[in-house]
């Protein structure tokens, strides 16, 4: 270990900006949630260092620290802008009394899964992982209902589970090549059984942090139980971060030039597209659906990874930027329907006819879960499918084509189970009139990503500049 | 004007969706004046479009094949390695769009007239209607393969609402099934079209990148402007489940359009849709969503795949002639009125298949003219089969008799109408038919026998239509409940507007067909050369 000055650390700290900027603002927050007990204090607190944050990224920086323990990149930068850019929203979620720990806990997370997204060093990597883990067990219970508590529990025996197998691996990894940087370790490690023990154990942790089969059992109860805006955040910014290690580790170990490894993550996304669809449509409580649905998506970017070459990397950056829309839209909406005491897809006949603005709004939010024009999320599966269709033209793999099947096939189902949701609120007759009506800053914020998912179809062109802007080294 | 005729034709309607948005909700009589006044500038545009569509042009190749053309870049999107995706806003028509076209207009405009007594949320339902209006003649006009599938998955959501909160008992359980038939269709589409974007460049966008670029123009694609190595390509051995994959691709398209047009056995969405549909609706159902089914056949199945349609012509006459038997027995076996009229067309449209197989001008005229033909008469006989409905609030066949007593200037036109779609002499359904049987008889590819089973059709749809003619109208005037037999008055004066002009044209075009065989003539004869050199190219590669 070379000696460092401490103007190289400061210096290198720079690389870790936003992430520094993030955890002050969660001190900062910390300090006034003793102080104060409002809860517009810690929204704006949460909001301003989010924003502040912001603005600290820059594309065009890349770098790495001398050790090598933190590497940033374009894709990295891509990815925090979207973490932040998403997280904001969450203040305008309608709320009674939160407190503070809740805002602190949501940063958290952010500040985890950004950091998932520079580690380049196994124990960073693992203290990442574990800071947005521990965070989401947490929140997962802040809804302070029994089955809230029930799915916190399972989630935290499931994930600690997870990342003790993880950290066995990560021991064996250790073990065979006598390093913890993910970018010495791939001169140094020697094929071997070992290895591939050390290699699938580590694997299988990510699997379970961005809820791929056979990993996803987690999700459902944790979707269903915990507040709407947590599971938002959930449910898109550490699993993006996840999937975006993932494929650092995937690369980085040159996993993807084993055709084994690479069918049998293939046949492991194609069981969780089945999976999600298939229990998608058993269910009725909202989030518990869209709780399923994501798993469907889970299983809609992984093939992304596999693909090689600018545009693999071209479709994943497109199809999270869209999913991480469409999902902050959707459970927005959920919790508007949840201040109506609506959690199942039953409670809403008739809802659509006396408020046609926020059927209409729904309907359109869950056209583009299902991937239908003229929405954004047509787009994203257009180009996916467009992806993936080339990869098989040019490898001639049959998985991938097979994949392409179950693709269409998960949109055909997503139909099925998403359309309940219109179909009872336009179709159906209430048994009496509702009362009350949504909050306006909701509806705005809900019309405002709306028109963001219509507005992305027509105009997708946005897409060509991230294109440039990332240089896609090793995807 | 006629620079941006075909633009403004597609999205008048939707132009005036936004003033109806911004009206308050009780004033229904002015929605309904608007969507009509909507309805009729666009119908009124198309008129002058046939009028000033030059019939003489004999094109070369596809690209000099379309007039009133407008194009403008819409998406340019970066691919990596792959170079560039171009989805055009890409409009032009030749004959067979610009029958299509004037088919829809008139019909949307007979269908607001229909929809007149409407009371029930009327603002929604213009707005959907006239929506509708703007995705249905969009997809009519389309060149661009995106743009065309845009208008076809936004067709569905519309009318999935049409028939799901304005429709009869069982609404709910017919526009689910509607909705999920056709998506399965249009996700077939969804997988060709992405395939065949890949496959395909338009060299003529290449210079200012230095990169491929992949375009969804529908003339490129029909024109043959593949790439050297891609998967559908003609003459590349990739093979599929023991099948050359440009037959597969053909197939899935097949499939797809076939649902929408329905052929058997992927017609079982129709019957329950027309019955649960309110009487518009089932009249756009079945004179234009359904005859885009066979537009898209003529368009983008057997435009861009001749080689695979040649080779597959006797599965698809086979296809076709089952439609047409089993659709008409079955229409025999119905006690519902429209839903022996949903099955009747069913039947005729199997003819469209038949004449496409028959792979030679007669064929693919007849099954142009009786796209057509069927648009007008189907339309007319839900139209009738409303009347019954509404006045009674029953359809059965058996709940029926001696109409022609109480109503007799509804049982002139029922008789008109059901002569027309058995294919009287004289009247268009005739001609479409007779076209169809001449083409399928003279085809080089197809076995004679073919074409004479077909022809049972005919005798089988004489004996469901006289058989319900003698059970409903003739005989003693009995109504199965006593309290109807007060409310059979004869049409009333807005009935007998929906019902006049379609009767006239449904003379009209039996007595003279020229009056739209001669401006499609020379499409469809471009058409069928255009196809066959193709193929015989496609095929030595």
């Amino acid at each position: 270990m070379m000696e460092l000055s401490l103007q190289q650390v400061i210096e290198e700290i720079a690389l870790l900006r936003f992430e520094a900027t993030l955890i002050l603002g969660s001190l900062i927050l910390l300090v006034f949630g003793m102080l104060s007990n409002k809860e517009v204090t810690f929204k704006v607190i949460f909001s301003v260092t989010l924003l502040v944050s912001l603005f600290l990224v820059d594309v065009r920086d890349v770098g790495a620290s001398t050790t090598e323990a933190v590497s940033i990149d374009a894709l990295s930068g891509i990815l925090k802008i979207l973490f932040a850019f998403i997280s904001l929203w969450i203040v305008f979620f309608h709320s009674n009394m939160r407190r503070y720990e809740h805002y602190f806990l949501l940063l958290s997370i952010v500040i985890g899964s950004s950091l998932m997204l520079s580690a380049n060093h196994l124990l960073l990597f693992y203290i990442a992982i574990e800071l947005t883990s521990l965070s989401s067990y947490l929140i997962t219970g802040f809804s302070f209902s029994r089955k809230g508590y029930e799915a916190a529990i399972k989630y935290l025996l499931f994930g600690g589970v997870s990342s003790a197998i993880m950290i066995y691996g990560v021991s064996i990894l250790y073990g065979l090549s006598g390093s913890l940087s993910i970018s010495e370790m791939v001169v140094t490690t020697q094929m071997g059984p070992l290895y591939h023990v050390g290699m699938i154990c580590l694997v299988g942790g990510l699997f379970f942090k961005v809820g791929l089969v056979p990993y996803h059992f987690w999700v459902p109860s944790t979707y269903q139980e915990a507040p709407t805006d947590g599971v938002a955040i959930l449910s898109i910014v550490p699993k993006i971060a996840g999937f975006a290690l993932l494929h650092r580790v995937l690369v980085n170990f040159e996993l993807l030039s084993d055709p084994m490894y690479r069918q049998i993550i293939a046949a492991l996304g194609i069981a969780t597209v089945l999976m999600g669809t298939f229990g998608a449509l058993r269910q009725d409580n909202i989030k518990r659906m869209i709780a399923y649905g994501a798993i469907a998506h889970s299983g809609l970017v992984l093939p992304t990874l596999l693909i090689q070459g600018e545009q693999g990397g071209l479709a994943f950056i497109w199809y999270v930027t869209i999913y991480a829309i469409m999902t902050m839209a959707i459970f927005m909406i959920a919790s508007m329907y949840e201040d109506f005491g609506i959690k199942d897809v039953k409670d809403m006949k008739g809802i659509g006819i006396q408020f046609p603005i926020m059927g209409t709004l729904t309907l359109l939010i869950l056209i583009a879960q299902i991937g239908l024009p003229p929405t954004a999320g047509f787009t994203a599966k257009f180009y996916l499918f467009s992806a993936i269709w080339n990869e098989y033209q040019a490898s001639g793999a049959t998985i991938m084509l097979i994949y392409l099947i179950i693709g269409l096939l998960s949109v055909v189902l997503a139909l099925f189970y998403y359309l309940k949701i219109p179909f009872h609120s336009f179709l159906g007759t209430a048994e009496s009139p509702y009362f009350g009506d949504f909050s306006i800053i909701s509806r705005s914020v809900v019309t405002i990503f709306t028109i963001m998912v219509l507005w992305i179809f027509i105009s997708p062109e946005f897409l060509n500049k991230i294109a440039f802007n990332i240089n896609f080294i090793g995807w | 004007m006629t620079d941006s005729l075909l633009t403004l034709i597609i999205f008048f309607p939707l132009l005036v969706t936004a003033v109806v948005l911004f009206l308050p909700n009780g004033k229904d009589l002015l929605i309904k004046e608007i969507a009509l006044g909507a309805t009729g500038v666009q119908l009124v545009l198309s008129v002058i479009l046939f009028f000033s569509y030059d019939a003489s042009l004999q094109p070369e190749n596809w690209s000099n094949a379309f007039q009133f053309v407008e194009r403008a870049k819409w998406i340019s999107l970066y691919l990596g390695d792959y170079g560039w995706l171009q989805i055009d806003y890409f409009v032009g028509i030749d004959g067979i769009s610009l029958l299509m076209i004037c088919l829809s207009t008139f019909l949307l405009f007979v269908g607001v007239i229909a929809s007149w007594n409407l009371s029930k949320n009327v603002k929604g339902y213009f707005i959907l209607y006239l929506i509708l209006s703007t995705s249905v003649v969009g997809c009519f006009a389309a060149l661009d393969f995106f743009l065309f599938y845009v208008f076809f998955e936004f067709m569905l959501l519309p009318m999935f609402f049409l028939i799901g909160i304005w429709g009869g008992p069982r609404r709910g359980y017919a526009s689910i099934k509607f909705f999920i038939y056709t998506l399965v269709g249009s996700l077939f589409i969804l997988a060709v079209m992405i395939g065949l974007y890949l496959s395909v460049e338009d060299t003529s966008l290449a210079d200012q990148t230095q990169e491929v670029v992949h375009s969804f123009s529908l003339v490129n694609m029909m024109d043959g402007g593949y790439i050297t190595d891609g998967i559908l390509t003609p003459g590349n051995a990739t093979e599929f489940l023991g099948m050359n994959i440009r037959w597969i691709a053909f197939i899935l398209l097949m499939v797809g359009f076939a649902i929408k047009l329905p052929a058997v056995p992927v017609h079982t969405w129709l019957p329950d849709a027309h019955v649960e549909a309110p009487t518009a609706i089932s009249v756009l159902l079945a004179g234009l969503l359904l005859k885009i089914g066979g537009y898209g056949f003529f368009r983008i199945a057997y435009g861009i795949f001749p080689d695979a349609a040649v080779s597959l012509t006797y599965p698809i006459a086979i296809f076709g002639m089952i439609s047409i038997v089993y659709g008409g027995l079955t229409a025999m076996a119905q006690n519902d009125l429209k839903r022996m009229i949903a099955y009747s067309s069913v039947s005729h449209m199997g003819f469209i298949l038949l004449g496409l197989a028959s792979f030679n001008v007669q064929g693919a005229g007849g099954a142009l003219f009786q796209m057509v033909s069927h648009g007008f008469i189907s339309g007319a006989l839900f139209i009738l089969a409303g009347v019954i409905y509404d006045r009674t609030g029953d359809r059965g066949i058996a709940n029926f008799s001696g109409l022609a007593k109480a109503m007799p200037v509804f049982t002139g036109f029922v008789v008109v109408f059901f002569f027309a779609s058995l294919g009287l002499p004289g009247l268009s359904g005739f001609v479409g038919e007779f076209l169809v049987f001449l083409g399928a008889l003279g085809s080089d590819y197809l076995p004679k026998w073919i074409g004479i089973v077909s022809i049972s059709g005919i005798v089988i749809s004489a004996a469901y239509y006289l058989w319900a003619l003698q059970r409903m109208f003739f005989g003693q005037f009995w109504t199965r409940e006593k309290v109807w037999e007060q409310t059979m008055y004869d049409l009333t004066a807005r009935e007998l507007l929906l019902l006049i002009p379609l009767a006239i044209l449904v003379v009209l075009l039996g007595i003279a067909p020229n009056v739209i065989l001669g401006p499609v003539n020379n499409s469809i004869e471009f058409f069928v050369n255009q196809c066959f050199e193709q193929s015989q190219l496609y095929l030595a590669q």
